[in-house]
């Protein structure tokens, strides 16, 4: 198991988004960051279920959601495997998926108190690099 | 500000048990005041028992609503709370006895062979008794209800040999006076005292179970007697393996808590007799030879101890119903299981107090059918009135319980007169009659419980 | 085809001039944990006492494995494992004397589930249930609602009196319970983050009636929370259909909506173009809002 199913996870339960989705959103996270490779297994519904102490179900929506959308796929008697990313989003395109809610958010307040494009982009510069 | 004073007085009166009773004995004094100044002797006489045994259950119902106002947290918390409350108390304690001095005003209680003395220690002992009525309903639990029961019984077959011995030795008449100031300032003093720590706390919680709800029994070394009984242990058999009802019935029964024990504090009562009449105790001896006067005891002593020992069963029934017994067969058990243990009550209270004691004193009654008979009409209609209660307690509606407990008083009042004169043909007519109807009433009892909603 | 494993149709309850229910339907399917969360005084009790056969409905159609609850035959009450409020259960026995006398009737009863239990709820078997805390009497009460490994488990408020580690290892236990032999919990709650955390459906109940009843996810799907930046308040926003309620702040406009199938966010969008902030909100947001 190339994943740790207690430090790999982590859920809150008293943010509005629905638990199946947090975990969706972060196993996407750890294919896109390298963390999952393709062909490696992913942890077991009933060890996530127990290590989060949520309902099994919950787990197991997340899995068959993602293996609809060809992320991943069952494989008889082992688990659940991820796909290789061949027929799946590039791993361009799905990471700009994840931050496009955030920017939308910060575009909407950026707008609110009356900040232009130029201006935002140079802030977001100015802080890219002092972060680095 | 509305005086805090005036709102514990409006407390006693919206105890509906406790506005009942006072209003039943105002109506009796009253009546019996006025029959005796017309000039029924035998109506106010009449009246003056029924005053006498309201004031008894008056007293016992004060010690409960006494109990309910210190047995708690505000007693302990808000201010002034106990001084009000014992003021309260006393004023009504007061009430009750200006009334019984208002009825005895303008009574010509002297008679020749009672003089004037004898009536003060009358007062006195009456005083005493209240005190310890009060006493009684302060503790109420199984045990000190049973003895307290018992000794009111036996003192109040001796009304007149007590005035008696008034009249013998004069400077007693103080002495029931004495008791009762300072009980009266003993009882105050602990009121105004009382705490969880008390050492009667736990006894004062343990009866009704809802006042014992917020308390958990944890401060230091207090215990309760309802917790020190020792339980049968389970006998590992399951439920659904007994195939007989006297095998169900011994399950449930591990369950059971203290009520067997009850019946061996009885036997000290019954053992106290006995010895006071072997060594010929002038009254006493009277009491267990006139073994016809004693008809409500066989009725009552038997229905007395079921109920106290089912009483606690039926709180749990709502936790009993969930299990897999189907109620009818629950219902089933239960009924028979109470109908046999007032049986074996009864039979016990006849050997006791009717047979043993015809046995040595008066060995020929035991040949007379009509002997048996009187016991055997005890019986059914010990019988007839469990069946009653049965089906009272199930049904909810108030006038049913009215009209069936009238009815029930009625048929008691009269059999108790002519009990002891009837033919053996009419004690058969009567105990078949009473153990038909007896059977008709559980059967409805039977249905209601098992159709009974636990809300 | 998930067969319910309790049916209710148009249940109605009154407790002489006050009806507690009125009309109430619900389905909850096996296998499932389902929460019911309503205000005090809702009716959970009385729906819950209605299923497990202690009261009778006035009207309407129960049906609880198959049966109707106040005809349960005594294979039916195997079956399922009831936890009530706040019962009192026999004082002066002990809590070993206790959960024996209850195991006596039942056929199924799990021995060491009981000693596990016990052992991890740090329970003392010889102390007697009269002197316990009323958590310790909880722990006690939901023991004995499953050592017979029952299939339903109907829990009224289970965790009411328990303290924040015994509620985790509560929870645990009941999800130990739906893993393993698919057991379906109803259970009534205050505590939300729990029904986050363990229920995949959720009834609520408001006004006698079910105003919910479905998967949790869907309910967090439907309801969320609109902010629209700048704009004033005016009446015809009021009566836009899925509106649950609107309220003017500093920055605009926040309103709470139940979209049943993402049309109402949809025309908002149409409305008001990019300035449309959408929110999630969690169960308790959820469940205030929609007990308005």
């Amino acid at each position: 198991m190339v994943l740790d199913p207690k430090t790999s996870f982590s859920i809150s339960t008293s943010s509005g988004v629905p638990i199946y989705r947090q975990i969706m959103d972060q196993i996407k996270i750890h294919i896109a960051s390298g963390r999952l490779k393709e062909n490696d297994f992913l942890p077991s519904v009933r060890q996530i279920a127990k290590e989060l102490e949520v309902n099994p179900m919950t787990v197991s929506k997340a899995y068959s959601l993602l293996e609809t959308a060809g992320r991943i796929e069952t494989v008889r008697g082992q688990g659940m495997r991820v796909r290789s990313v061949e027929g799946a989003a590039t791993p361009l395109q799905d990471r700009n998926e994840q931050i496009a809610p955030l920017l939308k958010e910060i575009i909407g307040k950026a707008k609110q108190i009356s900040l232009s494009k130029e201006e935002l982009i140079d802030t977001i510069r100015t802080l890219w690099e002092d972060q680095q | 500000m509305r005086s805090p004073f005036l709102k514990i007085v409006q407390l006693y009166w919206q105890n509906m048990g406790f506005r009942l009773l006072f209003l039943a004995l105002v109506l009796s004094a009253a009546v019996s005041k006025i029959a005796y100044h017309i000039g029924f002797l035998v109506y106010a006489e009449e009246f003056f028992n029924l005053m006498f045994v309201v004031m008894l259950w008056l007293a016992f119902h004060l010690g409960i609503v006494i109990k309910r106002q210190f047995a708690q947290y505000q007693s302990s918390v808000f201010p002034r709370y106990r001084l009000y409350h014992l003021a309260g108390m006393v004023c009504v304690y007061l009430i009750v006895i200006g009334l019984s001095v208002l009825w005895g005003q303008g009574m010509i209680l002297d008679l020749p062979w009672l003089p004037h003395q004898s009536m003060a220690g009358v007062w006195g002992s009456c005083l005493l008794a209240s005190l310890i009525v009060i006493g009684v309903g302060y503790f109420s639990t199984g045990r000190v209800v049973l003895y307290g029961y018992c000794l009111l019984l036996v003192l109040s077959a001796f009304g007149a040999q007590i005035t008696d011995i008034y009249r013998e030795f004069p400077f007693l008449v103080f002495v029931p006076f004495c008791f009762w100031a300072a009980g009266l300032v003993f009882f105050l003093w602990r009121l105004s005292h009382l705490n969880e720590e008390s050492f009667e706390y736990p006894y004062l919680l343990s009866w009704p179970p809802q006042a014992s709800s917020g308390w958990q029994g944890r401060p230091a070394g207090a215990k309760d007697p309802c917790f020190e009984k020792a339980v049968r242990p389970c006998s590992g058999r399951k439920y659904f393996e007994c195939a007989t009802v006297w095998c169900r019935i011994r399950h449930w029964k591990n369950s059971d808590g203290e009520g067997p024990k009850l019946i061996w504090s009885m036997a000290w009562a019954v053992l106290a007799i006995y010895v006071l009449t072997f060594f010929e105790v002038s009254w006493m001896s009277d009491w267990l030879k006139n073994v016809y006067g004693n008809f409500l005891i066989f009725v009552v002593t038997p229905l007395v101890l079921v109920t106290v020992s089912y009483y606690k069963r039926l709180i749990f029934w709502g936790y009993d119903v969930v299990r897999p017994v189907s109620r009818s067969r629950y219902m089933k058990d239960h009924i028979v299981s109470v109908c046999l243990e007032a049986f074996w009550y009864w039979v016990l209270t006849v050997l006791v107090l009717g047979v043993v004691p015809s046995l040595v004193f008066y060995v020929d009654a035991l040949a007379w059918p009509q002997f048996w008979g009187f016991f055997v009409l005890s019986g059914s209609l010990l019988f007839l009135t469990l069946a009653v209660v049965v089906s009272m307690v199930a049904s909810e509606s108030t006038v049913s319980f009215i009209v069936n407990a009238g009815l029930l008083s009625g048929i008691v009042a009269v059999l108790f007169g002519v009990s002891a004169e009837m033919t053996v043909q009419s004690y058969i007519l009567c105990c078949w009659a009473c153990l038909a109807s007896g059977l008709i009433f559980i059967k409805r009892g039977y249905h209601a419980w098992c159709e009974k909603e636990y809300v | 085809m998930n067969v319910p494993i309790i049916e209710c149709r148009d249940v109605k309850k009154a407790f002489g001039k006050k009806e507690i229910l009125s009309g109430l339907s619900l389905d909850i399917p096996k296998g499932s944990v389902f929460g019911l969360l309503g205000k005090n005084g809702a009716g959970k009790t009385t729906l819950i006492k209605l299923l497990v056969g202690l009261l009778k409905p006035d009207a309407g159609a129960l049906s609880v494995l198959g049966e109707m609850p106040w005809r349960f035959s005594d294979e039916a009450k195997e079956r399922f494992g009831y936890v009530p409020q706040r019962e009192k259960l026999y004082p002066w026995l002990t809590v070993r004397q206790l959960i024996d006398y209850a195991g006596s009737f039942y056929r199924h009863w799990n021995e060491g589930l009981v000693d596990e239990l016990v052992r991890q709820w740090r329970l003392n078997n010889h102390e007697k249930i009269g002197v316990l805390s009323e958590g310790e009497a909880q722990k006690v009460a939901i023991i004995l609602a499953l050592a017979h490994e029952p299939e339903l488990l109907i829990l009224d408020e289970p965790v009411a009196s328990l303290d924040p580690l015994a509620r985790r290892e509560f929870l645990k236990t009941i999800l130990h319970s739906v893993a393993d032999r698919q057991c379906t919990v109803f259970f009534s709650t205050h505590i939300t983050s729990d029904l986050e955390r363990v229920a995949d459906h959720v009834a609520l109940i408001n006004e006698s009636r079910v105003s919910f009843c479905g998967e949790l996810d869907d309910l967090k799907e439907r309801v969320k929370r609109i902010r629209l930046p700048g704009q004033k308040l005016s009446p015809g926003q009021l009566q836009m259909d899925g509106v649950l309620a609107c309220e003017e702040t500093q920055g605009g406009l926040v309103l709470t909506v139940y979209d049943h199938r993402g049309e109402v966010i949809q025309s908002f969008h149409n409305r008001f173009g990019q300035g449309v902030q959408v929110e999630h909100l969690n169960l308790e947001e959820i469940f205030l809002e929609m007990s308005r």
